[in-house]
């Protein structure tokens, strides 16, 4: 080969990956509904015969068994309606609320969470926090006790935020 | 078919095959979504025309819903069948349109010597538009060779089982393709030299 073909063939090389980015570029039609409705349809007891039975049941048993743990821990752990307003127990010993809810999210927050005449889903969650909170709560501390927790109760929406908080005492 | 099995492109296509011959349309959309790029873009290098491309690319995929058993993965793969089916089309569309098809091949003049600067024979100036043509205006069998091969990236081996032809006849096509487009881009002047 003639040593000037070689950058002639560094042109054809680079012609060659525009050409191929150019394709590259082309857009492809859609399936069109001639092509689809040409599926031939299968009897239905042929479709019935050719599921993944075993598969399917146990996904579906697995399915059944996540569905009845979760309904029972929640009909054993969940607040029930008369525990609406009380203070969460802790091992079965009753606590006193020494505040009322407050609020910690915004206002237009609580707004879209609490949509007319819907029930606010959430729940009261036990829960420990550094006493000097209080003051962000504008409830009064002790300076000399701001390291102590303070048991509270949490107001939690079922999405996870945190709504409001009370304070708590055995 | 069922919805929690594992999606995996390199072993799936006969779980695909099997829910489209038992009449599931979903199984026919995605083995398009996977396939009908390359077959289209394949039709349309070759072809130059976007709408032959387009019906040879929705040909080879009613075949392949109506007529899924005729692919055996023993002899390719699924894109290659598919790309083989559009290329029967294509073929057709131009004995019909009387083009010119197969050129001879043993008539292929080698190509020139070359006797110029690097500057005369850069051909970086020419548009794409100008590319196309000079790739449209060889041989169908050596575009063909070009196109799967060099823009398309396809291996030697799949290029030869959707071109038709034995590995050594695909790579002589593919060097006289070369060969040609390379005369074909070179300025005027250079050809004369």
């Amino acid at each position: 080969m003639n040593p000037n073909q070689a950058p002639c063939l560094e042109s054809l090389k680079s012609a060659l990956g525009r050409m191929a980015d150019d394709l590259e570029r082309q857009a492809v039609p859609a399936l069109p509904a001639r092509v689809r409705s040409a599926v031939p349809a299968r009897r239905g007891w042929h479709r019935l015969v050719s599921l993944n039975w075993p598969g399917m049941l146990a996904d579906a048993g697995l399915c059944s068994v996540i569905v009845l743990v979760s309904v029972g821990w929640l009909l054993f752990t969940g607040p029930g309606p008369d525990d609406v307003g009380r203070p969460a127990h802790r091992g079965g010993t009753p606590v006193e609320a020494i505040s009322g809810f407050m609020a910690v999210a915004a206002p237009d927050r609580w707004q879209r969470l609490t949509h007319a005449g819907e029930p606010l889903a959430a729940w009261v969650v036990p829960s420990d926090m550094p006493r000097e909170r209080l003051a962000a709560l504008g409830l009064p501390f002790d300076p000399a006790r701001a390291g102590d927790s303070v048991r509270a109760e949490l107001l939690i929406h079922a999405s996870g935020e945190v709504l409001a908080v009370r304070v708590v005492q055995h | 078919m069922n919805p929690f099995a594992p999606i995996n492109p390199a072993d799936d296509t006969a779980e695909l095959l099997r829910a489209l011959a038992d009449g599931d349309a979903r199984a026919l959309e995605t083995l398009y979504r996977r396939h009908a790029a390359p077959v289209y873009r394949y039709a349309h290098a070759l072809s130059g025309d976007a709408a032959a491309a387009a019906d040879v690319t929705h040909d080879a995929f009613l075949a392949l819903a109506t007529r899924s058993a005729g692919f055996d993965p023993d002899r390719g793969a699924l894109g290659a069948w598919l790309a083989g089916i559009a290329r029967h089309g294509l073929l057709a569309r131009h004995r019909r349109q009387s083009l010119e098809l197969v050129a001879d091949e043993a008539t292929m003049e080698e190509l020139p010597e070359l006797a110029a600067s690097p500057e005369q024979l850069l051909v970086q100036r020419q548009d794409l538009q100008d590319l196309w043509a000079a790739l449209r205006a060889l041989p169908w069998v050596l575009r063909e060779a070009v196109v799967l091969v060099d823009l398309q990236g396809r291996p030697y081996a799949d290029a030869a089982a959707i071109a038709g032809c034995e590995l050594n006849t695909l790579r002589t096509r593919l060097h006289r393709g070369r060969a040609r487009l390379t005369v074909m881009l070179a300025p005027a002047q250079v050809r004369r030299a």
